[in-house]
Parts: structure tokens; C-alpha cells; sequence
């Protein structure tokens, strides 16, 4: 009795300490949320308002009026696109290198290679990759910035750990049973991966959201732009257009919010998976 | 760290971008290229039908004169008009990249594109009659770095100047200096003092935390970063005249300025302490003058005069320009824009959105009340304080070679890290390695 009243401490302990840590973490978001209803004249008044005092929407209104939406579009079509392509090769990639590791000497080689990549920054490659996709012709155009980053050795990471704790006699066991390669792939070790292609998919999601440098160089009609170039349009040369940024942010981060709340129970189980060793 | 290699990323591609530049740009000379005669344009009269891209590096919020104009002059010609933002400091980055895609935009209003790269622009003395302009300001905003060419119309013209609190200067009894008796740099000291005591503010004085704002008070003191020195400069930074300013104003931050912005204890922006009350007096600059009419509402604020040195008083220009680069699709239509735009009925109405001082000789923004009249006769007078060190300053281009490093060492002297004297011989002997220039103390 007397160990089940200290277990029930210790959980409400380390319980108040985590909502202690959570209201940490959210508080930026909600001072993001409530400053972005301040008039410019209180953003920065002094003492400090978590609320507004003379709650103002304007802000908001003059974002969507600057083509808000068409941003947010933009970046949409970037982000899922990117994502499903990015799943789908690392998911096919991390498949090769799993089960095939046995029966093809240097697959570990090739690997071994990959993960010497993730050693260069992503945006070291920037150059290279934008003079890539010049030559290709991709030039203002979305898909010069999806096609550049559709691979990442993150990904391959995730799934060939997670296939490789698969044993490997249930891909035997679809061979056996004439299934084509494609096919087991795709009905056999696809599902069973599921953890891991939730948890790249919010990854993937939120690289591609925010992604900045390439969108950058790679378009150059507004129309084209995505939401991250857009929000950064409203820092100027003699002054920064607050209440706008803020209104922006907080449109920006909805898509991020809603993907994390609804796949969110999945990040946990994707990322144990992937670290077991097979 | 990931926002370091953003930046150095960045950084690498403006640089290996603007390498390309000399290949890609440059080639059609200083009226345009081929793409200018693509263009429809008709020796017999204005362009029509066409689309003028224009690159700017903000969104346009209230009073959006360019854009008025922008839209004004397509309604009047029947051309479209197709904008593209990219912020200030990418501009660096993109439009080197821009330039090796052949897909350059026709007109560009920027702060330092058409000085950094001027052979990728027009001359301007073939668009506009620049004798028509304050020949400072095409100096200053819209002079190449590199040689005498004006590749820029000022479109925007700012200067420094400094705000007040009135209702702090009544409450303690001191009454603001006028353009005809302007207060010395100690005299604003001393009553910085007295308005901290019983002004009702937290501090007398608060200054931007830019090495432009600091500079006024070495220019009225009759010092100067550099001097020429035949074909050459000399490094003059640390002069005796320099390091007594410096010191001044380090023991103006210990008394009566929230030190820990000049410091580096803070990121806090001296214009909010002024725009709540907080600083009596402000040292920043005539483009805030608008937002400080629509935003302040505690308590009336005017502007005064810039306070007098050993030298005289002194003032700092900027601005955008408008600049047309070279390769283009539509060269011949962003000219017309351009002398559009500088038609003085054009550039009146322009300036009359702006609210800003104006960059032609004979054309002036008129404000709605008497106060604006009084305050922007002010800032406008302001522009003439701009001294020839300045000018010697800027002609040098001493920031290719240091830049950051300067406001980095008043800062640490103004902390009580380093001496003043220690902070600009310091600085002096990194410019004068970097630049090759011989130092003159």
C-alpha cells in the first residue's frame, strides 16, 4: 500500500512536471497567437499583455488580402508532393538495403555511403543544387524544389532499421508463395511499416513546409512563391510589418499543427522501430 | 547551427552567383540588350501592351506610393505591371541568381543592388536629367560603388534626425531647440539629464543601435573614418577628435541612455522605448516620422534640430533607388516608368504618399497640418547638415573591407570592455589591414 502511494506521487510528480514542460514549450504559440490580435501601438508597450486590450483583426485580413492563400497553396503542393514522393523511395530504398543485404555484397557499402551524406548540411548542396535544377530546365518552376530533396538518408535510415528487424524468412515465405518482388514490397513489408511512414511523412511534412533556401533561388514569379518567402516580404528595409508576420506565422503553423495532432500517437512507436537493430 | 549554414549557404551562393554575374550580365552596355528591343518600343511614341516586371523588397503596406504610381502609370499607358518581392537581404542572393537564369526583372527598387553590381544596371544620366535631383542624394543612394555612375534614382530619401517627448520637455521645463538655435551635443547631454530627473521618462536620451546613428555625433565633431590621401585614403578613425566623442558618448550611456542597448544586453529596439513614453529624446531617423504619427497616442512628440559639435551639426542620407537592369526584357519600358515617375507632377503626388523629404530640387512634400509642415521643414532642412567627410566616408567604401566590426567595437566600448581609445585604434588597424590603407594616427 504504502509502495502504491509513492508510485501514485511519483506519477503526479513527473506528471505536473511534464505539463510544467508542455506549457513551457506552447507558451511562445499562444503569446504568437495572442500578439497577432494586437494593434502595432501595443505589441511592444509596456507593461507587457499576454491579451489584447483593444483586440484587432486587421492583421489577418490584410494577409489573405496580400495572397495569403495562394502561398499557403503553393507551399501545400510542395509539401504533400514531396512528402508521398519522399516516403515512397525511402520506404523502397530502406527495403532494398534491408532484405537484400544478405544476398548482395555491398548493399552495407552503399549504405555506408549514404550515411557519410548526412554528414554535408543540406544547404551546403544548395549551389549545386540549384545550378542542377537551372540546367534541367526547372528553373521558376515548383518542381525544382521538390525533385532536389525527394531523397533523404533519414528516411532510408527509418525503414531499412525497421525491415531489418523483420525477419527475413517472411520474405522467403512470399517468394516461396510466387509473389513478385514489387509485390511483397508493397503487401507484405509496406504495411508492417506503417510506424515508420507516419513518422517520415510528419518529418517529411514539416521539412518541406519550411523550406526556404531552394523555393528562394529556384522561382521567381509571385504567384509561385511559397508561404515561408511571403512571410519573410513583410521585413523591410526601415521597418519590420509585425502585426503581418505574426498573422502569417500563426496561418502557417495550422497545417503543421493539424497533421502533428492527428498523427501524432505514431511519432513515438515510428521512432522506437526504427532504432532496433535487426 | 542549422541557421549558420543557412546563412553561410546562403552567403556561398550570393558569392559563386555574383562570379557569374561577369559572365552573364554586363554584355549589352549601358542602354540595355537585345531584350530592350524586343520590347515593343516605338521611337515614335510610348510603349504599350506591354508588362513591366518590377522586383521590390517589401509588401507594400499603407501609403504604397510606388504602387500607386505603378498602377496610375499603367492605366494612363495600358501596360500591366507584374511585382515580385524578395525581402532586402535576399535580394543578395536572388538576384545573382536571377541574372544567371537571363530571367532579370525590368525595374528594381533597392538599397544597394544597383552600387553593388552597377554593370548590371542602366546609367541613369541617359534616363533623367539628374540636374533636376539633389546631387547628394544621387550620391549617397544612387552612385555606384565602384565608379561615378548613377545607376539609381532615389525614390526614397531619408535622413537622421532626432525626436522628442514635448510632454517630457514641459514637465522638465526645457524647451526644445529650433533650426535657427540648435543645442550643442553637451547642452542635449546635460537636458537628457534634467529630463530624466522630472521629465516623467526612464531615460534622457536613446540613440538607434546603428554605427549611421553614432556617426553624426563623429561628423559634427569634425572627425571622419577615412580622409583622402591622394588617390588613396588613410585610416583616421581613431583620431584624437574620434576617441573624445566616443568617450562622450560612453559616459552619455553610463548617465542617461538605456546602456544596455548600445551595451549589447538587449535586442530592444530604442524606437519602442520612445514610441511608450520611455526615452525623452530619440536619435533615429525621418522614416519612422509616420508610424510615430499614427502609432503615438501617450503623449505629443515633435522633432528638433541636430544638435551642433566642435565642427557645425551633421545629418546622414539614405534611401531606395529605382534602378533598371540592364538585361531586361523591357529596358525601354522601364525608362518611360522612370521619367513617368520624375515628371514633376508625377513625383509630387508620389511624394505627397510618401511623406518623406523629397529627392528633387524644386518639389517639396506638403503635410496636412501645420505641425507636419513645421516638423518635415525640420527634417527636410536636416539633409543639408550632410558634411564632406561624409561624403569622403562614403566614397572610400570602407564597408567592402570592414563593416560590422566598427559598430561591434563601439559597442564594446560603450560596455566598459575595452577603452574607447583601445576600441577604435583597434578598429583602425583591422581597416587599414584589410583596405591597405596607410593609418593616419
Amino acid at each position: 500500500m504504502e509502495g502504491a502511494g509513492k508510485r501514485k506521487l511519483e506519477v503526479c510528480l513527473v506528471t505536473i512536471l511534464g505539463m510544467a514542460a508542455a506549457l513551457l514549450m506552447i507558451f511562445p504559440i499562444i503569446w504568437l497567437c495572442f500578439s497577432s490580435f494586437k494593434p502595432s501601438s501595443e505589441l511592444f508597450a509596456y507593461p507587457l499583455h499576454l491579451f489584447p486590450q483593444d483586440p484587432d483583426g486587421s492583421a489577418y485580413q490584410g494577409v489573405v488580402e496580400d495572397g495569403l492563400f495562394t502561398y499557403v497553396k503553393n507551399s501545400l503542393f510542395l509539401a504533400v508532393v514531396g512528402t508521398l514522393i519522399t516516403v515512397g523511395i525511402s520506404a523502397m530504398c530502406g527495403y532494398a538495403l534491408a532484405i537484400y543485404r544478405k544476398e548482395i555484397s555491398y548493399v552495407n557499402k552503399v549504405f555506408a555511403v549514404f550515411l557519410l551524406g548526412t554528414l554535408i548540411p543540406g544547404e551546403i548542396l544548395t549551389i549545386a543544387q540549384f545550378t542542377v535544377v537551372s540546367e534541367m530546365g526547372l528553373y521558376n518552376n515548383i518542381w525544382g524544389c521538390i525533385l532536389p530533396v525527394v531523397t533523404t538518408t533519414t528516411g532510408i535510415f527509418m525503414y531499412r532499421q525497421h525491415y531489418m528487424s523483420i525477419p527475413l524468412e517472411l520474405v522467403e515465405s512470399g517468394r516461396l508463395d510466387g509473389a513478385s518482388e514489387f509485390h511483397i514490397f508493397r503487401a507484405l513489408m509496406l504495411p508492417l511499416g506503417s510506424s515508420v511512414t507516419i513518422t517520415l511523412t510528419i518529418f517529411s511534412f514539416m521539412w518541406r513546409w519550411n523550406d526556404y533556401i531552394l523555393p528562394l533561388m529556384v522561382l521567381s514569379d509571385q504567384e509561385n512563391f511559397t508561404i515561408q518567402i511571403a512571410i519573410k516580404s513583410y521585413i523591410g528595409t526601415m521597418g519590420v510589418d509585425w502585426n503581418s508576420i505574426l498573422a502569417a506565422s500563426i496561418l502557417s503553423i495550422i497545417p503543421i499543427i493539424v497533421i502533428f495532432i492527428v498523427l501524432q500517437r505514431y511519432i513515438t512507436g515510428g521512432l522506437a522501430a526504427s532504432g532496433v537493430k535487426g | 547551427m542549422k541557421k549558420m549554414f543557412q546563412k553561410a549557404a546562403a552567403g556561398g551562393m550570393a558569392v559563386v552567383m555574383a562570379m557569374s554575374l561577369a559572365a552573364c550580365g554586363g554584355s549589352s552596355g549601358k542602354d540595355g540588350g537585345e531584350a530592350a528591343q524586343q520590347g515593343g518600343a516605338s521611337a515614335d511614341g510610348p510603349i504599350t501592351g506591354q508588362t513591366l516586371q518590377v522586383m521590390i523588397s517589401e509588401e507594400p503596406g499603407e501609403g504604397d506610393a510606388l504602387g500607386n504610381a505603378l498602377k496610375q502609370w499603367s492605366q494612363e499607358t495600358g501596360n500591366e505591371i507584374k511585382q515580385i518581392i524578395i525581402s532586402h537581404d535576399d535580394m543578395r542572393s536572388k538576384f545573382p541568381s536571377m541574372a544567371k537564369n537571363k530571367d532579370m526583372p525590368d525595374l528594381v527598387a533597392t538599397t544597394f543592388l544597383h552600387q553593388l553590381y552597377p554593370e548590371e544596371f542602366v546609367d541613369m544620366s541617359g534616363v533623367v536629367d539628374l540636374s533636376k535631383f539633389n546631387q547628394s542624394a544621387l550620391k549617397i543612394v544612387g552612385k555606384s560603388y565602384s565608379s561615378e555612375a548613377i545607376t539609381g534614382i532615389p525614390d526614397q530619401f531619408t535622413t537622421t534626425c532626432m525626436f522628442y517627448n514635448k510632454d517630457a520637455f514641459a514637465a522638465a521645463g526645457i524647451e526644445a531647440p529650433t533650426v535657427d538655435k540648435p543645442w550643442t551635443w553637451d547642452q542635449l547631454y546635460d537636458n537628457a539629464k534634467v529630463i530624466q530627473e522630472k521629465g516623467n521618462v526612464k531615460y534622457g536620451f536613446a540613440a538607434d543601435v546603428s554605427r549611421a546613428r553614432y556617426d553624426i555625433l563623429m561628423y559634427a565633431n569634425g572627425g571622419s573614418l577615412v580622409e583622402q590621401d591622394g588617390d588613396s585614403f588613410k585610416v583616421t578613425v581613431n583620431s584624437p577628435a574620434n576617441i573624445a566623442t566616443l568617450t562622450r558618448f560612453v559616459q552619455a550611456n553610463n548617465e542617461v541612455m538605456p546602456k544596455a542597448i548600445w551595451a549589447g544586453g538587449t535586442t530592444d529596439n530604442p524606437v519602442e522605448y520612445f514610441k511608450n513614453g520611455d526615452a525623452g529624446i530619440l536619435l533615429s531617423g525621418s522614416w519612422n516620422y509616420n508610424t510615430f504619427a499614427s502609432d503615438i497616442s501617450k503623449f505629443e512628440f515633435g522633432v528638433m534640430p541636430t544638435p551642433k559639435g566642435s565642427a557645425g551639426q551633421s545629418a546622414i542620407i539614405g534611401g531606395e533607388a529605382l534602378a533598371i537592369p540592364a538585361n531586361g526584357k523591357n529596358v525601354e519600358l522601364a525608362k518611360q516608368f522612370v521619367q513617368w515617375l520624375f515628371e514633376p507632377e508625377h513625383y509630387a503626388e508620389f511624394l505627397q504618399i510618401r511623406k518623406e523629404p523629397s529627392v528633387m530640387n524644386d518639389i517639396t512634400y506638403t503635410p496636412d497640418t501645420d505641425k507636419a509642415k513645421e516638423e518635415f521643414a525640420i527634417m527636410q532642412n536636416e539633409t543639408n547638415y550632410v558634411t564632406d567627410t561624409f561624403m569622403v566616408d562614403e566614397n572610400s567604401s570602407w564597408r567592402n573591407y570592414k563593416d560590422n566590426e566598427y559598430r561591434d567595437s563601439l559597442k564594446r566600448a560603450v560596455s566598459g570592455e575595452i577603452t574607447p581609445e583601445d576600441a577604435l585604434n583597434g578598429f583602425a588597424d583591422a581597416l587599414s589591414q584589410s583596405s591597405g590603407w596607410a593609418k593616419g594616427y
